[in-house]
C-alpha cells in the first residue's frame, strides 16, 4: 500500500506543478495585462512603469522562477480591483462556496444512494420508474433554469425561504438543491446500473444460497462492490459542484468563489483568476488523489497491480 | 478612466405607454435581434415563470396558512418599528475607502462621505456642499479658494477644518494609498493650503477654468482620524462627513449603514437641512438582473436599481412595483473612426467624409430603437449632457430618412454600399444597459441602406483597452462623457487633447475648446460648449443615440425623489416611508 501511495502522491505533485506552468503561460499567451490594466488616459510611461512594477519586462524564464518562488510561498500579488492580496481574498469566499458545494454534495449521497439502491432492486416496477424519472429530470434541467424556479416558487411565491445572499441553513438550502440536483441523479443512476451489474454476479448467488439475510448480501456483498464505479464519479462530481458554483452563486447572489472568478474575469483580475484556478486545481487532485486511495482501501486488486507495476 | 462620469441628471422626460402597435414592432424586433443568450433568459424565465404558475396553483391554499409563521418578520413591519430601508445595488465598491473607488463604486461609498461641492440633484448644477463659496483668485483659473462651511461634524464627532480638506489631496498623493486618481490629481494640482480654519486654496498646475467641476469628486476625510488608523484601517472603517455611517461591510453580500444623528446636511434643490428620515440603510449586493428582482418581488429588499429595460414591463404590471426614471446624463452613441487614413484592409476610410457619417445617422430609427430596445422613455441624444453648462435645447436628433441616407452615400461615392469588413460595430459587453440589442438593431438599419453591418461582441475592459490602441476599426458603442463641462474631457474625439483623438477631429472644435478653457466666465464658456455641440452634431462625430436611463423599482410604502446626479445612487434625504 506504501507504494501505492507515495505513486499516486508524486502523481498529484506533478499535476500541480503542471497547473502552475499552464497558469503562467496561458496569463503569458493572452496578451500584455499592462494594457488591459492601464486606464486609457495613461501615458506610454505610464504602461512602461507598470510593466516594470508588475516585473514583466524581465526575461520569461526570470519570470517563471519568481513566480515558482511566490507560489511556494503562496504570494500571488495583490487584487487589481480589490487592493487586497489575492489569496486572502480567495481564502475569504471559499467557505460561502464550500458550505454550499458540501450540502449539495451531501443531498446528493443522502438522496442518491437509497434512490439508486432502492431502484437496483424494484427493478421494472412503478417505483424504479419513478426514480428514474427523477434522475433523469434531474440531469436534463439546466442548473440556473431550476434555480430561478426554486425562488420563484419558495421565495417569491411560498416565501419560505430568501431569495438570495448568505446567512443562516436557510440561505444554503435552494442553491445546495439547485446544485446538488444534477449530481444525486449522476449517482443514483451510476449506483443503480452499478448494484444491477453485481446483482446478477454467482458469488451474489454463492452469498444467498449460504443462507444470507436479504439486507446483509445487499449491504456487505452487493453494495461494497457496486460503490467503486461510484466513488470514480463523486470524485469526478466535486469539479462538477465546483465549476456549478459560479452559476449558483450568479444566481443567488453568494459572495463564494465562483462569483469571484466570474467577476475577476470580467474586470481582467489576473492575480485572482491565477489564484483561483489553482486553488481549485489543488482541490481537485486533492480529491482526486483521494479516490485514488479510497479505491486501493476498497479494492485489493487495485493496489496489489500498482505494486507489480 | 471614466469617459462617462458621474453625470448628471435631470429632467424627467416620459414618453407615454406604447400601444399595441408598439409591441407588435417589439416582436419583430426581438426575432431580428435575438441572440442565445436572450434567448435562453426569455425562454428560462417565462417557463419558468409557468411552471411555478402551475404548481403553484395546487400549493396556493395553502399559503395564507404557511406565510404568517415562515416569513420570519422578512416580510411586514408595522409602520412605527425605526425604518431602515433595505436597497439591492448592483456592484459592491472596490473599498470602503473613497479615494480607492471608481464610478461603479459610488453607490456604496457616496452616503459617507461629502464632497467640497455637489451637483443640484434636480438640474444638475454644481452647488455648495463642505465649501459654501469658491472663485479663481488669479483670473486665469489657476488659484482657486473655497470658504468652507461651519460646524460640520465628521462620524467621530471632530470638526471639518481646511486642514482635512489640505490632507485629502495630500493623502490622494500618497502612494501607500494608491488612490484610484492619483495621476490626475498629480497632473492637476499643485498643492493645497489652509489659509486659515475654514478657508482652502488650490494652486493647480496650470489654469484650468473647469477645476470646480472637478473638486466635485473628491471626498473629504478627517485628518487625525485617517492618519491614526492608517490605509486599511481605514478602508476597514471609513469616515466621513456624510448623512450615513458604514457599520458593516461584508464585502460583495451586505452594507450596513446607521443615519448620522450629527448630519449637516441641506437639501441640494432647496437649501434647507434635511436630516434623513430613516435610521439607516442596508445595502445587498445582487450583481444578476433577474436576482435583484427576486428579492424585490420577496420583499427582501425595499428598492432596486438598474432594473433591466426588458424587465420594465413586467414590473409595470406590478401594482405593488413603482418604477422611477432617472437620467444620467450620459450620451450613448456610436463612436466612428473619422481619423485613420486607411481601413485594415487598406481602402480608403470611407467615414473621412462627412457625408458618410451624416448618412449612418439618417440611416436609424432612434425613436424605433428606444421604443424596441430600451424603455421607451429615453431621448434622443444631440452629443452632449442635457445639463451641461451651455447645453443646446434647440438642436434637434437626426430624423429617420434612409432615402436621404443613401442620397448621401451616392454623393460620397458608396452608392454601393459599404462592405462588410469595414462596417463592423463593436459592442463593449454589458457595459451599458441593452447594447448589444442596440447595436443589432443599428446593424439593421445600416444594412437596409446598403451598409454591410455586422456587430462583434467584447469583453468591456478588453474593448476599453483596444479602442485606446485605436485597433477598433470602424465603429463602437460606448458611453460619452457625461461632464457639465460639455465633451470637453472627450478625448475620445478631438484631435487637441492628444492622448488618443482616435475617433473625432475637427480643427473647428480644437479652437473652441482651446478657447473655452481660459474663459472663467461660466455663460461665456457655455456659449462656446453650445458651438462645440452644434458643430459635433453637424459633423455627425458619432451615431447619435440616446441619453442613458436609469430605472428604478420600489416596493411597498416607500417614497423617494428620483433625479438623483449618481446612476445607482438613491438620494437618501428623500427616502420615507408612508403608513
Amino acid at each position: 500500500m506504501s507504494g501505492y501511495l507515495f505513486q499516486r502522491v508524486a502523481l498529484a505533485l506533478l499535476s500541480i506543478l503542471g497547473v502552475l506552468v499552464v497558469v503562467f503561460l496561458l496569463i503569458r499567451v493572452s496578451g500584455d495585462p499592462t494594457l488591459l490594466l492601464a486606464s486609457p488616459d495613461a501615458r506610454p510611461e505610464d504602461i512602461q512603469q507598470m510593466r516594470a512594477s508588475l516585473g514583466l519586462d524581465r526575461p520569461l524564464h526570470v519570470q517563471f522562477f519568481y513566480y515558482l518562488r511566490d507560489a511556494a510561498r503562496l504570494d500571488f500579488g495583490e487584487s487589481f480591483h480589490w487592493r487586497e492580496p489575492a489569496v486572502t481574498l480567495v481564502l475569504s469566499r471559499f467557505p460561502a462556496t464550500l458550505k454550499v458545494a458540501a450540502a449539495a454534495f451531501l443531498i446528493s449521497l443522502l438522496i442518491g444512494i437509497p434512490i439508486g439502491t432502492f431502484a437496483a432492486l424494484k427493478r421494472g416496477r412503478l417505483s424504479d420508474t419513478l426514480a428514474r424519472s427523477f434522475a433523469l429530470a434531474g440531469q436534463a434541467m439546466p442548473t440556473f433554469w431550476l434555480g430561478i424556479v426554486l425562488i420563484l416558487l419558495f421565495s417569491v411565491k411560498l416565501k419560505w425561504l430568501p431569495t438570495s445572499g448568505t446567512g443562516g441553513i436557510a440561505y444554503i438550502v435552494l442553491p445546495a438543491i439547485t446544485l446538488g440536483w444534477f449530481s444525486t441523479a449522476a449517482s443514483a443512476r451510476l449506483l443503480r446500473s452499478s448494484l444491477l451489474d453485481v446483482l446478477s454476479q454467482e458469488y451474489i448467488v454463492v452469498a444467498y444460497s449460504k443462507g444470507l439475510k436479504r439486507s446483509a448480501v445487499i449491504v456487505r456483498h452487493a453494495l461494497r462492490n457496486a460503490w467503486i464505479p461510484l466513488i470514480t464519479l463523486l470524485g469526478k462530481e466535486i469539479a462538477t459542484l465546483l465549476s456549478g458554483s459560479a452559476l449558483v452563486e450568479t444566481v443567488f447572489a453568494i459572495p463564494g468563489v465562483g462569483q469571484l472568478a466570474v467577476q475577476a474575469v470580467f474586470a481582467r483580475d489576473y492575480p485572482v483568476v491565477q489564484t483561483i484556478v489553482i486553488f481549485t486545481s489543488l482541490m481537485l487532485v486533492t480529491a482526486n488523489l483521494l479516490v485514488d486511495l479510497a479505491y486501493g482501501l476498497l479494492d485489493p486488486r487495485i493496489r496489489l497491480s500498482a505494486k507489480g507495476a | 478612466m471614466e469617459v462617462e462620469d458621474r453625470g448628471a441628471a435631470l429632467t424627467k422626460h416620459q414618453r407615454g405607454h406604447r400601444g399595441t402597435k408598439g409591441a407588435d414592432v417589439d416582436h419583430l424586433r426581438l426575432g431580428l435581434s435575438i441572440d442565445r443568450r436572450l434567448w435562453l433568459k426569455v425562454v428560462g424565465f417565462e417557463a419558468a415563470g409557468f411552471a411555478v404558475n402551475v404548481i403553484v396553483g395546487g400549493l396556493r391554499t395553502h399559503e395564507a396558512e404557511a406565510q404568517p409563521a415562515s416569513t420570519r418578520g422578512r416580510s411586514s413591519r408595522s409602520p412605527n418599528e425605526a425604518a431602515v430601508v433595505r436597497i439591492g445595488i448592483a456592484n459592491d465598491a472596490q473599498s470602503g475607502d473613497g479615494a480607492l473607488t471608481g464610478g461603479g463604486s459610488w453607490p456604496v461609498t457616496a452616503y459617507v462621505y461629502n464632497s467640497l461641492l455637489q451637483r443640484n440633484s434636480k438640474n444638475g448644477r454644481l452647488s455648495p456642499c463642505l465649501a459654501t463659496s469658491w472663485k479663481a483668485t488669479d483670473n486665469t483659473g489657476r488659484i482657486w479658494d473655497y470658504e468652507l462651511r461651519h460646524g460640520v461634524k465628521f462620524h467621530d464627532g471632530t470638526e471639518l477644518t481646511a486642514e482635512d480638506v489640505a490632507f485629502t489631496y495630500q493623502r490622494l498623493l500618497d502612494p501607500a494609498v494608491r488612490a484610484t486618481r492619483m495621476a490626475d490629481v498629480k497632473r492637476q494640482v499643485e498643492k493645497v493650503e489652509a489659509l486659515d480654519r475654514y478657508k482652502v486654496r488650490f494652486t493647480l498646475t496650470k489654469p484650468d477654468v473647469t477645476w470646480p467641476s472637478i473638486s466635485s469628486s473628491e471626498f473629504i476625510v478627517p485628518k487625525a482620524y485617517a492618519q491614526r488608523v492608517g490605509v486599511a484601517g481605514f478602508a476597514a472603517k471609513p469616515i466621513g462627513t456624510g448623512p450615513f455611517m458604514m457599520k458593516s461591510r461584508d464585502i460583495n453580500n451586505r452594507i450596513v449603514y446607521e443615519s448620522f444623528k450629527d448630519y449637516w446636511g441641506t437639501d441640494a434643490s432647496t437649501g434647507l437641512p434635511v436630516v434623513p428620515a430613516v435610521s439607516g440603510a442596508e445595502l445587498r449586493v445582487l450583481p444578476e438582473s433577474e436576482t435583484r428582482i427576486s428579492p424585490l418581488l420577496a420583499e427582501e429588499v425595499d428598492i432596486i436599481v438598474n432594473v433591466p429595460a426588458s424587465a420594465v414591463k413586467r414590473l409595470e404590471a406590478d401594482k405593488r412595483v413603482t418604477l422611477q426614471f432617472s437620467e444620467t446624463g450620459q450620451p450613448l452613441g456610436i463612436l466612428v473612426n473619422s481619423q485613420a487614413a486607411k481601413t485594415p484592409g487598406g481602402d480608403p476610410n470611407p467615414y473621412r467624409d462627412r457625408r458618410v457619417r451624416q448618412a449612418l445617422n439618417y440611416a436609424i430609427d432612434i425613436h424605433a430603437i428606444i421604443k424596441t430596445s430600451l424603455t421607451g422613455r429615453e431621448r434622443p441624444s444631440t452629443g452632449a449632457n442635457p445639463a451641461a453648462i451651455g447645453f443646446d435645447s434647440e438642436l434637434q436628433a437626426y430624423p429617420y430618412d434612409p432615402g436621404k441616407a443613401k442620397a448621401l452615400l451616392k454623393q460620397a461615392g458608396y452608392a454601393n454600399g459599404i462592405k462588410e469588413e469595414n462596417a463592423i460595430i463593436y459592442n463593449p459587453g454589458d457595459r451599458w444597459p441593452q447594447s448589444r440589442d442596440v447595436c443589432q438593431a443599428i446593424a439593421g438599419y445600416l444594412q437596409n441602406v446598403g451598409i454591410k453591418a455586422s456587430v462583434q461582441d467584447l469583453e468591456y475592459s478588453t474593448a476599453a483597452a483596444l479602442l485606446n490602441q485605436k485597433k477598433l476599426f470602424p465603429m463602437c458603442y460606448w458611453g460619452q462623457n457625461s461632464s457639465l463641462e460639455t465633451i470637453l474631457q472627450a478625448d475620445y474625439f478631438w484631435t487637441n487633447p492628444g492622448v488618443r483623438g482616435v475617433y473625432m477631429g475637427n480643427p473647428e472644435i480644437d479652437a473652441l475648446l482651446a478657447q473655452a478653457r481660459k474663459t472663467i466666465d461660466e455663460k461665456a464658456r457655455g456659449k462656446l460648449y453650445a458651438k462645440m455641440q452644434r458643430i459635433f452634431l453637424e459633423d455627425a462625430g458619432d451615431i447619435f443615440l440616446n441619453i442613458a436611463l436609469y430605472v428604478y423599482a420600489t416596493r411597498g410604502a416607500w417614497r423617494w425623489e428620483p433625479g438623483t446626479s449618481n446612476a445607482g445612487e438613491i438620494p437618501m434625504w428623500s427616502v420615507t416611508r408612508g403608513g
